[in-house]
């Protein structure tokens, strides 16, 4: 029979998971760059964890993640801005109140991405995800693929535009705004 | 909406816009709710993607096999229990898989997340990972394997190595 203990952790990881995407979204929404957002995700999740015997399971979870991670993330990019420009506290409020309102577009964008992907050229398709790799250096995929970083960049924005294109499209085809 | 926006979100995503490019988007997004909209779905976009990405097997022969995002999914589970157990000093894999319907990914595949874990870690937490490291990929190895006493072998050896190299498996 699981004990208490059990339970709590099983309760954590499934709504962890369930809300695991949205919250990288969330906390991506005020950082400059994706390493940053994977840095303050990773002491979310373990503020959440050491928060979690006070959570009150009556209440939405992902509000209350979301209150945690503006929270970590205000307090990262306050040590951020000593060597970087950063967006000032108000933007970062008024991005994360738009970013927890645009959540199901987010979700079902998020859904709609992989059947997106998969129209991709195979040749874009293997770029963009180089691309995003962990560790991979722009310049040295430049360099093994025989262009220039500018170029490689102009790629890969040809085909993240293309993406946003057609995930809008798709929703928009669905109904959703 | 001007449609160089697109270019100068991305830019920034890159880490590629110059000062007054992104003091001119900083601007932008707090006066224009469209635009905050359109970044705000980069945003979304940058996120995805690495996750996807971090699904994908890049095979050597350059074709790759693109998982689903419910497989990403499973590799993120993967990586946050391994961080809860680090963090909590317990083990939160026990009945996860069951709890998650995600039995069927696991075996083969958790030692090699757990490792993902580890090395993806932030600075501050990865000292967690390495106390435990050891102990928690025994206790994998003997839940996903028909054959524990030597797969806890082959485990602790390499981990002990990956450890002692920082080397991905």
């Amino acid at each position: 029979m699981r004990n208490l203990n059990d339970q709590h952790q099983i309760q954590f990881l499934r709504l962890f998971a369930e809300h695991e995407p949205a919250l990288r979204t969330y906390i991506r929404s005020m950082l400059p760059s994706r390493g940053d957002a994977l840095e303050v995700m990773q002491e979310v999740a373990v503020v959440l964890w050491q928060k979690f015997a006070e959570f009150d399971g009556s209440r939405d979870f992902r509000k209350w993640a979301f209150g945690v991670a503006r929270y970590e993330v205000l307090a990262y990019l306050r040590d951020l801005a000593r060597d970087r420009h950063v967006f000032d506290e108000a933007l970062v409020h008024r991005l994360a109140d738009d970013a927890a309102a645009a959540e199901p577009r987010h979700n079902a964008q998020r859904e709609a991405l992989e059947a997106c992907l998969q129209k991709l050229k195979q040749a874009q398709r293997e770029l963009v995800l180089h691309a995003y790799a962990k560790g991979t250096r722009m310049d040295e995929l430049a360099a093994r693929r025989g262009q220039t970083a500018m170029s490689l960049y102009k790629a890969l924005h040809r085909i993240r535009q293309a993406l946003l294109e057609c995930v809008r499209r798709q929703l928009s085809a669905e109904g959703l705004p | 909406m001007k449609s160089h926006w697109h270019e100068t979100i991305q830019q920034y995503v890159d880490g590629q816009s110059s000062a007054e490019e992104t003091v001119a988007l900083f601007n932008g997004l707090n006066e224009d709710a469209d635009l905050r909209a359109l970044y705000l779905d980069y945003m979304n976009l940058d996120m995805a993607l690495g996750a996807m990405a971090d699904a994908v097997a890049v095979e050597e022969n350059g074709s790759n096999r693109m998982t689903s995002l419910h497989e990403a999914s499973v590799g993120a589970l993967w990586r946050w229990a391994a961080a809860a157990t680090a963090m909590g000093g317990s083990d939160p894999f026990r009945d996860a898989a069951e709890s998650v319907q995600t039995r069927a990914h696991w075996p083969g595949r958790g030692r090699r997340h757990y490792f993902l874990a580890e090395r993806d870690c932030a600075p501050r937490v990865r000292h967690h990972f390495r106390a435990s490291s050891v102990d928690v990929a025994d206790r994998l190895a003997a839940r996903t394997s028909d054959n524990p006493a030597m797969i806890r072998a082959q485990a602790r050896q390499q981990t002990l190595k990956q450890i002692n190299t920082n080397q991905p498996l």
